[in-house]
C-alpha cells in the first residue's frame, strides 16, 4: 500500500516536472500572445476562451506571461542550484576527508549560516548586491551552499574510511584523485536527491526575493514579480494571482515530490522494496 | 622454514620496524581537548624477513591491524620508524612516499568494503597502474589487468563487471589482483581469509602461497587464526595490547609457547589428534581498553602464571632462545632454571 502511495506520488512529481521543462522549452511555440505587449483595452479580464488565464492590470495575457515565466525560473533554479553546488560539494568533501581542525571551523560557520532565516539571509545578500534578477540567482545559490556542504560532509564522513579508499590511497592516489575518482562518485546519490529538493526550494526563494520587490525589472514575466505587481487587485480580480501562484505551487510540489521519490529509490536499504 | 633462525637472510629484513607507537588522541567536549590517547600500537619493533611471511597474531582490538596501517603509513603513526631500504617511512612527507607506495601493497579482510562499488574490476585494478605509469597505454594496462586476474583465478569477462556481481572468495581475488597490479615488494595481508568460508579459505592462502614464491612477496599476515599461522608463517610475533608479548620462529612458537598469553592461544586450537586433548587454558575476562592500559605487564590481571610482581613492574622483550624474545619476567626465570 505504502509503496504503490510511493510510486503514485512519485509518478505526479515527475508529471509535474516535465510539465514544467515543457513549458521552458515550447513557451514560445505554446503561448498565444506575446508576453510583453499591453492591450490597453483588455484589462483584468477574466478567464475565456481567447485569454485562458485570463488578462492583468495593463491587458498582458497571463497564459503567456506564465509559461514565459518558466523559463525564468528554469534558468535562477540552474544557476542558483549549481552555484550551491560548485561551492557546497568541494567544501563538503574537503572538510569530510580532511578533518581536524579547519573542518570544525567551517562547520561552526554553516551552523551560523543554517541559523539565519534562508529568506533574511539571501536579502542580506541581495541589499549588498543591488536588485536584479541575476543577483536573486546569485543569493539564492549563495544561501544554500551551507546544506548541501553539510550533507556531503556527513556522506564523506562514512564513506572515507571504507577500505576501498584505503585502497586508493596504498596505490599511491592524491587525496584530489581520492575525492575525484573514488569518494565523490559513491557520494552522488543524496547529492543528486538534494539538488532535486533543492530546485524547488530555490524558486520557491527566488520567487520570494522577487515578491519583495528585489527581482530587478517589475515587467519581466518572473513568477513572484508577477504576484507583486498584481498583489492589489487580488480581491477583485482574483485570476491575476491564481495563474502565477498556482504556477509556482505545482512547480516546488513537481520537484519536491520527485525528489522524494529519488531519495527512496537511491537509498540502497529501500531500494529493494521500491 | 627451511632455513632456521641462526642462519643470517642473504639480504636481511626487507622492512625494520622500530618502536612504533600510533596512539589515538580522544578529543572532548567543545573545545575537543585531547582527554586521552588510545595506546593501539605502543611501542612494536619488528624485523619483516625478504621473502618470507611474517604472522603478526592477537586478539581482535590488540592493535595488529592498526600496526600493518601505520607501516603502510595508511595512518600516520606517532613516533617511531618504520625502516625500508635507507627510508625512514614514518618520517617521510606524503609526497615522497608516493611514488614508494607502489612497492608496499595491501589485501584486506572485508571483501565486501574493499572494491569500490561504482568502478568497474578493470578500472580499480588498473589504478595503480595508472598512477605509477605501469604499461604504455591503457589498452596494454587492460591487457595486464586481464592477466593478473586470470592468474589469481577469475575470467577475462570480469574485466567490464562491477563488484557487486562477485562473491567474497571471488572479491578477494580481486582484491589481490589489485595489489599485485604494481608489482610490489610487500603485502600486508590483513586477514584476508577470515571473513571466507572455509573451503575458500584454504584456496586462497594456497594462491597467496604460490604468489609470493612466483613474485617474491615478503607477507606480514595479520590473524587471529593460528591455524591459517601454522600453513603459512615463517616467523610469528603475538601481540597484546599494543605491545609484542612473544616473537620466535613458526616451529619455536607451536613447539616452545613460552608466554602465558601464546600458551593460552595455542591451547585453544582444535587437534587434528584424537585422544591427545590438551589442557585448555580458558582466559578470564575482557581485553583491557588501550586507552588505560593495566600497570606493568598488561596481561597480568587475565594471566594463570600472574604473580604479585607483574602488576608493577614494566616487562621487557628478552631473548630467551636464538631468535626467541618472551615479553615476560616469569617465564624468563622458568626458562633460565630449566
Amino acid at each position: 500500500m505504502r509503496r504503490m502511495q510511493h510510486h503514485f506520488s512519485g509518478g505526479v512529481g515527475l508529471a509535474l516536472v516535465t510539465g514544467f521543462f515543457l513549458s521552458v522549452l515550447l513557451a514560445g511555440a505554446m503561448s498565444p500572445q506575446d508576453p510583453y505587449r499591453q492591450e490597453m483595452e483588455e484589462q483584468l479580464l477574466p478567464p475565456s476562451w481567447e485569454h485562458l488565464l485570463g488578462t492583468d492590470d495593463l491587458g498582458r495575457d497571463l497564459l503567456s506571461r506564465v509559461l514565459h515565466g518558466a523559463r525564468i525560473s528554469c534558468l535562477i533554479a540552474l544557476v542558483s542550484v549549481n552555484t550551491a553546488l560548485i561551492l557546497g560539494v568541494p567544501w563538503g568533501l574537503a572538510c569530510g576527508y580532511f578533518g581536524g581542525r579547519i573542518d570544525l571551523l567551517a562547520m561552526r560557520l554553516i551552523d551560523v549560516l543554517l541559523a539565519f532565516p534562508s529568506i533574511l539571509l539571501a536579502i542580506l545578500i541581495m541589499a549588498a548586491l543591488g536588485p536584479s534578477l541575476s543577483n536573486v540567482m546569485v543569493a539564492v545559490g549563495l544561501v544554500h551552499v551551507p546544506l548541501y556542504a553539510r550533507q556531503v560532509r556527513a556522506s564523506v564522513l562514512v564513506v572515507r574510511d571504507l577500505d576501498f579508499v584505503a585502497a586508493s590511497r596504498a596505490a599511491g592516489a592524491t587525496p584530489v584523485r581520492v575525492l575525484a575518482r573514488t569518494i565523490l562518485p559513491n557520494v552522488l546519490s543524496p547529492i543528486i536527491v538534494l539538488a532535486t529538493l533543492g530546485t524547488g526550494t530555490a524558486i520557491l526563494e527566488a520567487a520570494g526575493l522577487s515578491f519583495l520587490g528585489l527581482g530587478g525589472e517589475p515587467d519581466i514575466p518572473e513568477w513572484g514579480n508577477m504576484l507583486t505587481t498584481t498583489r492589489q487587485y487580488v480581491r477583485t480580480h482574483p485570476w491575476v494571482s491564481l495563474a502565477p501562484g498556482f504556477a509556482i505551487t505545482l512547480t516546488v510540489l513537481g520537484f519536491n515530490l520527485l525528489g522524494d521519490h529519488l531519495r527512496d529509490a537511491l537509498d540502497p536499504r529501500t531500494r529493494g522494496r521500491l | 622454514m627451511q632455513e632456521s633462525s641462526s642462519t643470517p637472510v642473504p639480504n636481511g629484513p626487507l622492512i625494520r620496524v622500530r618502536d612504533l607507537r600510533t596512539w589515538y588522541p580522544v578529543r572532548r567536549g567543545v573545545l575537543q581537548a585531547i582527554a586521552g590517547h588510545i595506546r593501539a600500537v605502543d611501542g612494536v619493533s619488528l624485523d619483516i624477513p625478504a621473502g618470507k611471511t611474517l604472522a603478526l597474531v592477537g586478539e581482535s582490538g590488540c592493535g595488529k591491524t592498526t600496526a600493518g596501517k601505520s607501516i603502510l603509513r595508511l595512518v600516520r603513526p606517532t613516533s617511531g620508524q618504520i625502516l625500508y631500504g635507507r627510508m625512514d617511512l614514518a618520517r617521510l612527507p606524503e609526497a615522497e612516499l608516493r611514488p614508494i607506495r607502489r612497492d608496499l601493497q595491501v589485501i584486506f579482510q572485508d571483501p565486501y568494503s574493499s572494491l569500490n562499488p561504482r568502478l568497474t574490476i578493470a578500472e580499480t585494478v588498473m589504478e595503480g597502474m595508472e598512477i605509477h605509469g605501469i604499461g604504455e597505454s591503457g589498452q596494454e594496462r587492460r591487457e595486464r589487468a586481464a592477466e593478473l586476474l586470470e592468474r589469481v583465478g577469475l575470467g577475462h569477462d570480469a574485466l567490464g563487471r562491477y563488484p557487486h556481481e562477485f562473491s567474497g572468495g571471488q572479491r578477494q581475488r580481486i582484491g589481490i589482483a589489485r595489489a599485485l597490479a604494481v608489482q610490489p615488494k610487500f603485502i600486508v595481508c590483513d586477514e584476508p581469509v577470515s571473513s571466507l568460508d572455509v573451503s575458500i579459505q584454504a584456496q586462497i592462502l594456497n594462491l597467496l602461497k604460490e604468489l609470493q614464491e612466483e613474485f617474491h612477496l615478503t607477507y606480514l599476515f595479520i590473524t587471529h587464526d593460528l591455524g591459517v599461522v601454522e600453513y603459512l608463517a615463517d616467523q610469528v610475533a603475538v601481540m597484546y595490547l599494543g605491545k609484542i608479548v612473544e616473537e620466535a620462529s613458526c616451529e619455536q612458537i607451536f613447539d616452545r609457547p613460552l608466554h602465558p598469553y601464546t600458551q593460552a592461544l595455542l591451547s585453544a586450537v582444535p587437534s587434528a589428534q584424537p585422544g591427545s586433548a590438551s589442557r585448555r587454558i580458558i582466559l578470564k575476562g575482557d581485553v583491557p581498553s588501550p586507552m588505560h592500559p593495566p600497570s606493568g605487564c598488561p596481561f597480568h590481571p587475565r594471566c594463570p602464571a600472574a604473580e604479585a610482581g607483574c602488576a608493577r613492574t614494566e616487562q621487557r622483550l628478552a631473548e630467551l632462545e636464538t631468535g626467541h624474545r618472551v615479553r615476560c619476567s616469569v617465564a624468563e626465570r622458568k626458562h633460565r632454571a630449566s
